[in-house]
């Protein structure tokens, strides 16, 4: 019975459904959230979400993993595509940099003005 | 005890909006036709009369779109710099997040060489098997993040030598890449012989890009992990 | 010799930092002047196509077309310029090695026909940008950090979607073969993926719903940093903008769309530089004044407003270069940068370089800003687009009142200092505001240059 559940066609859904899942939640935690770390940890949770939807999209059932091994001897069409996989080598790294930087602003802006929240943020503006 | 959590109106009103919005866009992303004869598959079809690598992500990251991975890895550099830039007092401070544990002490001794061990040889086998320079510059990395665990401040690194490794490395990664310019007349072009297929040496400059890509990698989480865990006046 | 080298060499010199700390500042004003000399090697022979790593349709291609090298030689005239300017201040050796890489993504970007990899360059621009803000180290310059941080995350994650769902239905990577296949694809998917590319780059490119964070960046960084944005950064932004509009083959209702945000853009920008106190947001406010007359003019499918515009985007890199600096010499002196230290000082060299930026801004002959607009003004009543014309008339002369009111400041009585101005700096601001004058009196070649490249931009099948 649980072969009914092996198509492409079912995974694609539930792909679908869960990356648009997790990419609502992590757009609720941007707008409502107020400690910036949060924030930035918002963004991490949707960008996984878009890791998981391009990935998991170009996968289908009776593909393998395009490496030779054993039982795979030569290259061809039944593997899945490297280039998504590898796009999102780069972007994964991406993110982390960019989240690492983030996170030392934030711990010398803590340093300086006691606050972690964003709309304490005043010190730029036009003075009246 | 008063477990009652306070739920502004604008978080609802927000959650709300949010939701319609996925509803809405749901539909639009269930019926989608792929394209059927991308990018990878064609690249795949010539990976074997190219590269002679047995790991078809290996090829297409360090070769078929090696520019990209220049591209990442500048990218690390330049964040870890500006996290330098800006943590650049943790000379003296000290690092709060050591374990007085028993176990702990006496294994990390063991386990750090060959932790290290296994990360090289990820490294160098990427394009035999999954792996590469990014997983490996990542595992010997946790090698040195379980020294700081263990043994606190007995243990620090020498920051020049880190600097110069992460220099050497990067300026190797564009020197293979001039290398290609000025032989093959292409920019990371192969002009090592390309060996057979699922040998150690075979993949023409695969192999080395690599290589340089893991030593610079683990060099950079090395100095950041660093970085981190030095802020004890923060508190 | 390869395309490539104006990426790799300035990457080279900042990843070998460690061994010439102390020269890095030389190395890099001689690897600028090497790149300029090799971008005028390749004068005679464009278009170039060059592929990375082997020869095939599947590579990664960098093309060298006019316009792309255009952009390169502009940004790398303003770096040499800055760099000449910030040779001898022994007190920020770091700020080279973040500007060399700045150059490198920003020449990376101009020449990419690979989507992804202008990707990656623009994340590298970015992050350069992030740490650029924070050079100061005090309150402000990290709150403006972080703001800048949220904004790019923004921008890079819808980017992010509308380049996954190009490969998801296209499947390939490669600009012109994306240009070609675009239409293929159906409406609603087709509409997800250019409102994803609009907000994704026009965050970067400064358009009206999306630049309210851009003022306090500016605010939040110290001049020479806020030079280099308004002259490098932004410029690539909106050519990169452009580019992939124009390969993506969008229509005349999106164009007048896009005409419309920026004149809206223009309006709001130069009213709200009235009310501001603050020299640096006043500056800023006027950048995003030129940006939205920008985009008016590259959107109006006119080759002469096109024209106009690159003129305009080569004018306004030098005259916003030449103002920044001025303004740092001031912000050195007198530790502030509110409205009326330009009543404090008394030097003729800066009044008059000052009047010269700021004629020119305005468009008032004999000044390259008036060739510019005149012809921008032109090529919009070919098109009929006479309410468009009207508009930038009448905003020109709001922008005009707080111009005119800042010269006037300086021309008061009072007590007021003298300034001791360095010879290298001297020379340099002189040789920025003699380029703007003899632009303003013999521009026929110039403009001749600015229509291939509007030409090349467009796409000569477009026109």
């Amino acid at each position: 019975m649980l072969d009914s559940f092996n198509q492409t066609q079912f995974l694609h859904s539930v792909i679908t459904i869960g990356s648009l899942l997790i990419f609502a939640i992590g757009l609720v935690g941007v707008l409502i959230k107020k400690n910036l770390f949060k924030i930035f940890l918002s963004f991490a949770i949707i960008e996984s979400s878009l890791f998981i939807y391009f990935i998991g999209m170009h996968f289908e059932v009776e593909k393998v993993a395009p490496m030779l091994t054993d039982k795979v001897t030569k290259f061809s069409t039944n593997m899945t595509d490297p280039v998504p996989q590898a796009m999102i080598l780069t972007t994964i790294v991406i993110g982390i940099a960019v989240l690492a930087l983030a996170l030392s602003f934030i711990i010398n802006y803590f340093k300086l003005t006691n606050n972690m929240r964003v709309d304490d943020m005043n010190e730029l503006g036009d003075e009246k | 005890m008063n477990l009652k959590k306070e739920i502004r109106v604008s978080t609802l009103f927000i959650s709300l909006i949010v939701s319609i919005m996925t509803i809405l866009l749901l539909p639009i992303f269930l019926d989608f036709n792929l394209a059927s004869n991308s990018l990878g598959d064609s690249l795949l079809n010539i990976n074997e009369i190219e590269t002679n690598s047995a790991n078809g992500v290996t090829s297409v990251v360090t070769y078929f779109r090696g520019f990209d991975t220049l591209g990442e890895v500048t990218i690390l550099f330049l964040s870890i710099f500006g996290i330098g830039l800006g943590l650049d007092g943790y000379r003296d401070k000290l690092n709060i997040f050591a374990y007085e544990n028993r176990l702990l002490k006496s294994s990390v001794d063991i386990l750090f060489p060959l932790i290290i061990l296994f990360g090289f040889y990820i490294i160098i086998h990427g394009h035999l098997s999954p792996g590469g320079g990014f997983q490996g510059g990542v595992i010997i990395a946790s090698a040195f993040l379980l020294m700081f665990l263990a043994k606190g401040d007995e243990f620090s690194l020498n920051h020049k030598i880190i600097s110069i490794t992460e220099a050497l490395s990067g300026a190797g990664f564009i020197l293979i890449g001039i290398l290609g310019v000025l032989l093959v007349d292409r920019f990371l072009g192969n002009f090592l012989p390309l060996g057979t297929i699922k040998e150690l040496f075979s993949g023409g400059v695969i192999p080395l890009i690599y290589i340089f890509v893991g030593i610079k990698v683990s060099a950079e989480i090395t100095a950041l992990v660093e970085y981190f865990i030095r802020i004890k006046d923060v508190r | 010799m390869s395309l490539l080298y104006f990426v790799i060499l300035p990457l080279l010199a900042s990843f070998l930092t460690p061994f010439f700390r102390n020269y890095l500042r030389y190395i890099s004003l001689a690897v600028n002047l090497m790149l300029l000399a090799l971008s005028f090697s390749f004068l005679g022979s464009l278009p170039i196509r060059e592929s990375i790593s082997f020869d095939s349709p599947l590579s990664i291609a960098f093309v060298l077309d006019s316009a792309s090298l255009f952009f390169i030689v502009l940004f790398l005239s303003i770096m040499t310029l800055f760099s000449i300017y910030a040779i001898r201040d022994k007190s920020r050796k770091d700020i080279f090695i973040l500007t060399n890489m700045l150059l490198a993504s920003v020449s990376g970007l101009v020449l990419s026909g690979d989507i992804f990899n202008i990707y990656i360059f623009f994340e590298i621009a970015s992050i350069s940008a992030y740490i650029l803000t924070s050079l100061q180290k005090d309150k402000e310059a990290y709150s403006g950090a972080i703001r800048y941080m949220i904004m790019g995350a923004v921008a890079s994650i819808f980017l992010l979607i509308g380049i996954m769902t190009i490969y998801l239905n296209l499947g390939t990577l490669n600009l012109v073969t994306i240009g070609e296949k675009f239409s293929t694809i159906d409406n609603q998917i087709k509409s997800l993926t250019l409102i994803s590319l609009f907000i994704g780059f026009g965050i970067k490119a400064e358009i009206f719903p999306l630049n309210f964070w851009v003022v306090d960046i500016y605010q939040a960084s110290t001049n020479r940093v806020n030079a280099l944005f308004s002259s490098v950064l932004s410029k690539a932004y909106i050519f990169l903008f452009f580019h992939i509009a124009y390969i993506l083959g969008v229509n005349i209702k999106i164009l007048s769309f896009l005409a419309i945000l920026g004149i809206i853009s223009f309006g709001v920008s130069e009213i709200s530089a009235l009310s501001s106190k603050n020299l640096k947001r006043v500056f800023a406010y006027s950048t995003l004044g030129q940006i939205g007359v920008l985009f008016i003019a590259l959107s109006s499918s006119s080759i002469v407003a096109t024209t106009g515009a690159i003129f305009l985007i080569a004018l306004h890199a030098i005259t916003k270069l030449m103002l920044f600096l001025s303004l740092d010499i001031l912000e050195d002196r007198f530790s502030s940068v509110n409205i009326d230290i330009f009543k404090k000082f008394n030097s003729l060299f800066l009044i008059s370089i000052f009047a010269i930026g700021f004629l020119s801004l305005l468009g008032v002959p004999p000044f390259g800003g008036f060739i510019a607009k005149l012809t921008i003004l032109e090529g919009l009543i070919t098109k009929s687009e006479y309410i468009l014309v009207g508009a930038i008339l009448v905003i020109s002369l709001i922008e005009a009142v707080y111009l005119f009111k800042l010269l006037g400041m300086s021309r008061e009585a009072g007590e007021k200092s003298s300034l001791d101005i360095p010879i290298l700096k001297r020379g340099v601001l002189s040789i920025m505001a003699l380029s703007i004058i003899y632009l303003g009196i013999f521009p026929e070649l110039f403009l001749q240059i600015c229509k291939s490249v509007a030409l090349a931009l467009v796409g000569v099948d477009n026109v």
